[in-house]
């Protein structure tokens, strides 16, 4: 409503221009994904650093303190400051670290990230490509993501970071198999893993009322697949000081940073994609909508950050395995069965 | 009967993190208990043992008769007196009285034992300088109330 409008308008520009001055024809396309590139980009950008201010204030006021007030508006441009801050930081390597896996790490868990956006649709025709496999090239996606984080853990030659870059590589791989086999259940009702198809799919009702138990069990896989409190075992502050982490600094670490709360929204966007009916909604433009059902899982995502204590490594595991796979399963079971029947 | 029961710990436990949440929702609907220091200040009580002071008389002079009782009693000797004696009058009379803050335990047992009411500890909590010289109070420092405090923002 808002975006395809603009696009289009730059699209016919750039047209306008190729055809004046006679340049090939491929310009066209190349420019648009420029343009789409440039536009993810820095949407994961600004939201990246709302984000962040976000949770300190949403935590802070549930520990009744008020937060970062300073910098703007009740701190609303702290992040920047930070962020500046880390930017300026010294880029230090360990000494024994191995260093070209050390490097390559951190663009290693972001790009994943960036490129899952692709298929995530903000709003009536403001989607980059809409794949025909969308769901399918979403998980393998960021499924890069534990790939990118062992590599940190081990490249950084440090027990700590190792430690969390192990578990976190348990916790990732298991709560996989809950977040795909829930998320069947959708594509068995829509039929098709097109997310601009799923989302027209749930024109009449949205699918979290077909899929209630689907819904629970995403939601808990994919609050430990973005390594959130109750699940953040990979970064225990208290046991393993920060995780994979801890031998990173200045710009390296502000991508883990950037990665890590970029994929909590994009778990958040595709449940509301997936389970609330995406950007659809009565009166006002579509990306409000879907902006406004993904931040309701963020803020979901926050509040239990702050009300459930961590659990240990064996509790994590046997719950991924013994609870919600068999749950998974009977929520396949029964929605296949209904198919069938109806 | 097993599975019965381990439905009903589901079930609890589902319930129980439900009401987890309900806390922390209403927690955050709660006004924060803390403010911003130094544009906010909390209001003292009236009572609140800060600072040593010395009480005004009518005059606006101090009340020390010399007696030395707050010396003799401070256990960290933070108080230090000069006082001399002059023909035909009664007792001694002050020449200095000091109090080094940096040493202050602020047990407050100076202002029991003054028997004529010429010590007290007021509500001023905000003392802390960048220079030990400034922790050492004198009689005119000591009358003093509420100095301003300044904070640059």
């Amino acid at each position: 409503m808002i975006v395809h409008p603009v696009l289009s308008w730059l699209k016919d520009w750039w047209v306008g221009i190729v055809e004046t001055y006679g340049l090939p024809t491929w310009f066209v396309p190349a420019a648009q994904m420029v343009v789409n590139a440039i536009l993810i980009a820095g949407f994961i950008a600004v939201l990246v650093l709302f984000l962040i201010w976000l949770t300190r204030k949403v935590s802070a006021h549930i520990q009744q303190r008020l937060g970062p007030m300073r910098v703007g508006w009740h701190g609303c441009v702290q992040t920047v400051a930070d962020a500046l801050k880390l930017v300026q930081k010294e880029d230090t390597t360990p000494r024994d670290a191995d260093r070209p896996v050390f490097n390559i790490a951190p663009f290693l868990a972001f790009a994943p990230t960036v490129v899952a956006f692709v298929v995530i649709p903000f709003g009536d025709g403001a989607i980059v490509r809409d794949l025909n496999i969308g769901v399918l090239f979403l998980f393998a996606i960021t499924t890069i993501n534990v790939i990118a984080i062992l590599a940190g853990g081990w490249a950084s030659n440090s027990k700590y970071s190792l430690l969390g870059g192990f578990r976190s590589a348990a916790q990732l791989v298991s709560y996989e198999v809950p977040l795909i086999l829930s998320v069947l259940g959708v594509i068995m009702l829509a039929g098709t893993m097109k997310l601009g198809a799923i989302v027209e799919a749930q024109n009449a009702m949205w699918f979290v009322v077909y899929q209630p138990l689907g819904f629970v069990i995403y939601v808990i896989a994919a609050t430990a697949e973005v390594n959130r409190t109750p699940f953040d075992i990979p970064e225990a502050e208290q046991e393993l000081v920060s995780g994979f982490n801890i031998e990173y600094s200045g710009m390296k670490f502000a991508m883990f940073f950037l990665a890590e709360f970029a994929n909590m929204f994009l778990v958040s966007a595709v449940a509301a994609t997936l389970f609330l009916g995406g950007w659809k909604g009565p009166w006002l433009p579509g990306e409000f909508w879907f902006l406004a059902k993904s931040f309701a899982i963020v803020l979901l995502l926050m509040f239990f950050r702050w009300t459930y204590p961590r659990l240990r490594v064996d509790q994590l595991m046997s719950f991924a395995w013994k609870f919600l796979l068999p749950l998974a399963f009977l929520n396949l079971l029964v929605t296949g069965l209904i198919l069938v029947l109806m | 009967m097993n599975v019965f029961r381990a439905l009903g710990r589901v079930i609890k436990g589902t319930w129980w993190l439900f009401v987890g949440m309900v806390t922390t929702t209403k927690h955050m609907l709660r006004r924060s208990i803390t403010i911003q220091y130094p544009r906010q200040r909390f209001e003292q009580w009236p009572r609140f043992r800060g600072r040593l002071a010395m009480v005004p008389d009518e005059e606006g002079g101090h009340k020390c008769t010399a007696c030395a009782q707050c010396l003799r009693i401070c256990p960290a000797a933070c108080i230090t007196l000069e006082r001399h004696k002059e023909e035909g009058v009664k007792g001694f009379l002050v020449d200095a009285y000091v109090v080094d803050l940096g040493l202050c335990i602020y047990c407050g047992l100076c202002v029991e034992v003054c028997n004529f009411g010429a010590l007290e500890m007021i509500p001023e909590y905000e003392i802390s300088a960048y220079d030990k010289a400034d922790f050492i109070y004198d009689i005119p420092k000591l009358l003093a109330r509420q100095l301003e405090p300044e904070f640059k923002r």
